[in-house]
């Protein structure tokens, strides 16, 4: 069984690189995207379509955008982090036959004071940012609740 | 122009439930992961899922919306919804979503069965975007399960727009 990696909070530091990852998107990885997330808008998978609405080719979907920049916090920090929110933004598409990179960075890490799911856990506030062939993409501001070395789990 | 009176009257108001066609399932989150290439064990490793604080298979947290997406045939019936009833004075023709956000509150499994609501939360007078003149419209999906307890929430804006204009 392969080790998963476990990163606590403490070791976490503000404005440190989370790493990165590229995906190189095409026609296959951006239907099968559209597939399972039940989305079928023929702007994911029907390239004439796309052309006829100005579009170079068919584009990735909202659902598995989410996806693909959640998973670099998860990636990052293993599976014992749990994903509690997220803030997604796009700012322009991916296409088919486009490299993707998603990258990030640690904003914050503080305990959850306001009055709600969050309180007392040990949170990391992240950045996270998604190119497409150098275009900007998306990004998401995600929290991640992390385990602590003080806290019994 | 401002906002008509029935307008202003559907903000708060929240749509019946509706359903997820099927409930969570393995295959499907399998199809999900493959398409973002996500390791994460919790979502496909039994075993290490079993040891884990959960104790079996997680579905992916922002697979809340998936689970819940109409059936392509037989298109299903919806409930009554305040977003559609709005009447907007303008002819706006185009939708775009400005901002969502996602908020997980429980771990959803295989077996459940989702449900969400559609609340109205606001709507803006006119502005003058970038874009063209709309409205924004502010929506709260609520997730529950099959037990009806919260397990996720998502907000999200829409401008409704005149493209232009």
């Amino acid at each position: 069984m392969p080790e998963w990696k476990k990163v606590y909070w403490e070791d976490v530091v503000e404005g440190q690189d989370i790493g990165s990852y590229e995906m190189q998107m095409d026609a296959v990885k951006i239907s099968c995207g559209a597939w399972a997330t039940r989305d079928s808008n023929p702007i994911h998978h029907d390239k004439a379509f796309a052309e006829r609405g100005s579009q170079k080719n068919i584009i990735v979907n909202i659902m598995q955008s989410e996806g693909l920049l959640c998973r670099l916090a998860t990636d990052w920090a293993g599976p014992t982090a749990e994903l509690k929110r997220i803030r997604f933004n796009i700012q322009g598409s991916c296409y088919a036959d486009d490299t993707l990179v998603v990258a990030g960075n640690v904003i914050k890490k503080h305990i959850g004071q306001e009055d709600n799911y969050m309180k007392g856990l040990h949170l990391v506030d992240l950045q996270v940012n998604a190119t497409a062939s150098g275009n900007p993409f998306c990004d998401a501001q995600i929290i991640v609740a992390l385990p602590s070395k003080k806290a019994h789990s | 122009m401002a906002l008509s009176e029935k307008d202003r009257g559907l903000i708060g108001r929240e749509s019946a439930p509706i359903y997820a066609p099927d409930e969570v399932c393995k295959p499907m989150i399998r199809h999900w992961v493959e398409a973002v290439e996500d390791a994460n064990p919790l979502y496909t490793d039994e075993e290490y899922a079993r040891g884990s604080k959960y104790g079996g298979i997680i579905a992916p947290p922002q697979m809340m919306m998936v689970w819940c997406m109409p059936r392509m045939w037989p298109w299903p019936e919806f409930p009554w919804v305040p977003m559609a009833e709005l009447e907007l004075p303008g002819d706006y023709d185009t939708y775009v979503a400005t901002d969502m956000s996602f908020e997980f509150y429980l771990p959803v499994r295989p077996g459940d069965i989702l449900s969400y609501t559609m609340k109205l939360d606001g709507v803006s007078e006119e502005k003058k975007t970038r874009i063209g003149k709309g409205h924004f419209i502010t929506t709260t999906q609520t997730y529950r399960n099959q037990r009806g307890e919260t397990v996720g929430k998502e907000i999200r804006v829409v401008l409704k727009y005149k493209a232009g204009g």
